[in-house]
């Protein structure tokens, strides 16, 4: 069984310059080294599903299944720690904060996703082919939502 | 000319060759000869019309296998045979899929892609396909295809055919034949042979109703279809087995058809790519196009074939609303298998004949091979930004093979090795160990590749056709 999820709904918002410091606080900070960094979803769920071109509840359900998947035992800054990071993007156990705007950001997210299928880390989830980090996000999307 | 077996009620027919089966590989063989002065008898099972008290000798029973199997809907048993129902999609097969694989146990052909080359050509004008041209720097859509990793995924194209019918386009000129007597309803009752089982002397044919016929020749061709060889070859004299040595053992073993499934393939919402892979032609010939692994990807990762089409829309459950979705239809390359078989049933047909039986079964190798492949796929359309991938449920460990779909290429069961402990013919599709008796069709290949086999059954009959025309 996973560990209890340590990850806040509250602290999601597009932050504007200076906010990474509120949101870094709370755990690890896995890549982005700028000092100015914006929050680019409120929610795991809200960034799998901009990723993702399935229904909300089919993300749900995926979502169980891949931390279910991922075993007993495993935490949220593990699985944040092994996220893919760069220059412009990184992550904190609340979600992906990132140096760039809003809408840059997201196509900047897509390509980590994207050198992800490309180096071939991938994992099979209720038969879905995914990305390690989608995968990975899917297992902390359902800590975050605090389901078992 | 096209007779009926009645008309020779209880007498003998001879002529130089004498073929079973008058599909397109038998016709193929028929037409070589005469053309070069042989006299050929094709004996055709059925009429020169679909009859359901004909197609019925085909019924058996697939209890015992993985799944059931559709032996009576996935053949016809009449002049032109399954030409009659095909589809018409035609490439050749790959280097690689006749080349010994370590991987693949049992896997490779006597010889090599380039001694089919020629026959492939030729026959392209059998099968109305336009010029041998499967080049995909040539035939292509404007701006080419997607543009995949090429050391992993390359596109492929298959040609088709309009579909040829054999029995439409060659009926008039059989008819007409001076050397060519096809004698229809005339069903195989029997072999006869030397004492030493090393020479076939006469097949015994017959309609049930009307008195026996025999059919003497120099030499015997079998084309009676991928899965009738077998039984028919099953039903040889115990001299005839005995001279085959422990390749009789072999008859009706590692029967290959392949399989695929359909995994949802879903295309984010600015994707168009999937048009390139549409509505295409060359020259007048329609185009299919799809996508297959890289023969060297293949060797590395000690895969089969596989190749993968884009279908029609689908709607998987839990996809967005107006998220494009179609379906992506995986082939795969299944391993032969000794334990699937086809063999004779108890039971007997109307002519006495023992029915076939067939077990159907699929190898693990088969599924990861399914797996993998998708796996492959997801990774590119992934990197691409091009689209995610859902495995269809055929290919899960739960369920497979139930939900997997044959796709009624009926090949193997009479396979082609230098060693007759490890096939039935030889490298000139005569039976091992048997001095004049051939086989046609797709019974003999021993792997198979992704592709359709047709256009491989005309090549290998056009190489056999020469081949005979040098022995008779």
């Amino acid at each position: 069984m996973l560990e209890p999820s340590p990850v806040s709904r509250r602290g999601f918002v597009i932050a504007a310059a200076g906010a990474v410091g509120a949101l870094g606080a709370g755990g690890l900070l896995s890549g982005c080294g700028r000092a100015e960094r914006a929050a680019l979803f409120a929610t795991w769920e809200e960034l799998l599903l901009a990723l993702l071109p399935l229904t909300p509840e089919a993300v749900v359900g995926l979502a169980a299944t891949a931390a279910a998947a991922l075993g007993e035992g495993v935490m949220a800054d593990g699985l944040v720690a092994g996220l893919p990071s760069s220059d412009s993007i990184g992550w904190t156990l609340e979600g992906g904060v990132s140096a760039l705007a809003p809408e840059r950001a997201m196509a900047a997210c897509s390509s980590l996703i994207a050198a992800e299928y490309g180096e071939g880390r991938v994992e099979m989830v209720d038969r879905w082919i995914l990305s390690r980090a989608e995968v990975h996000m899917l297992a902390l999307m359902h800590m975050e939502r605090g389901e078992r | 000319m096209i007779e009926d077996v009645s008309r020779h009620s209880g007498g003998e027919v001879s002529a130089d060759v004498c073929i079973l089966g008058s599909g397109p590989a038998g016709i193929t063989i028929a037409r070589m000869l005469a053309a070069q002065g042989k006299s050929v008898i094709m004996a055709e099972g059925g009429g020169m019309e679909f009859e359901e008290e004909s197609q019925e000798l085909y019924s058996g029973s697939t209890r015992g296998g993985d799944r059931p199997y559709p032996i009576m809907q996935s053949r016809l048993r009449f002049f032109g045979g399954t030409s009659n129902h095909w589809t018409g999609m035609c490439a050749p097969l790959m280097p690689l899929d006749m080349q010994k694989r370590e991987w693949v146990p049992r896997s490779g052909w006597p010889f090599g892609r380039e001694v089919l080359d020629p026959f492939y050509v030729r026959a392209h004008e059998i099968l109305d396909l336009g010029e041998y041209e499967y080049s995909t720097e040539v035939v292509r859509p404007e701006g080419g295809f997607v543009p995949f990793r090429e050391d992993v995924i390359e596109s492929r194209i298959w040609r088709r055919s309009p579909p040829t019918r054999f029995r439409l386009k060659y009926r008039d000129e059989i008819e007409q034949s001076e050397l060519i007597r096809c004698v229809t309803h005339a069903n195989f009752l029997g072999m006869e042979s030397t004492d030493d089982g090393k020479r076939v002397t006469a097949l015994l044919v017959g309609d049930g109703a009307s008195d026996p016929v025999m059919l003497r020749a120099e030499v015997f061709v079998m084309a009676c279809g991928g899965m009738e060889n077998s039984r028919l070859l099953l039903h040889a004299p115990d001299a005839v087995l005995r001279a085959m040595g422990p390749s009789a053992e072999m008859i009706g073993r590692c029967f290959i058809d392949h399989v695929w499934q359909q995994g949802a393939l879903l295309i984010h919402p600015t994707g168009d790519w999937r048009e390139k892979y549409r509505g295409l032609s060359h020259n007048g010939t329609r185009v299919i196009a799809g996508i297959c692994l890289n023969e060297d990807f293949l060797r590395r990762e000690r895969m089969q074939g596989i190749s993968a089409t884009f279908g029609d829309d689908v709607s998987p459950e839990g996809v967005r609303e107006g998220t494009e979705t179609i379906g992506l239809s995986v082939h795969v390359e299944p391993a032969p298998n000794p334990d699937c078989r086809i063999f004779l049933d108890e039971r007997r047909d109307r002519l006495g004949l023992k029915r076939l039986r067939f077990h159907w079964r699929l190898s693990e190798s088969d599924r990861e091979t399914m797996v993998k492949s998708v796996t492959v796929l997801a990774e590119e359309l992934g990197r691409m930004q091009l689209g995610r991938v859902r495995l269809g449920e055929g290919a899960t460990q739960e369920v497979f093979p139930q939900a997997l779909t044959a796709e009624s290429h009926h090949m193997g069961g009479t396979r082609m090795t230098e060693d007759p402990a490890e096939g039935v013919v030889d490298a000139d599709c005569r039976l091992h160990g048997v001095e004049n008796f051939y086989i046609g069709g797709s019974s003999v290949y021993p792997t198979v590749g992704y592709v359709n086999p047709t256009l491989t059954v005309v090549a290998m009959a056009l190489r056999l056709g020469d081949h005979l025309n040098t022995v008779v």
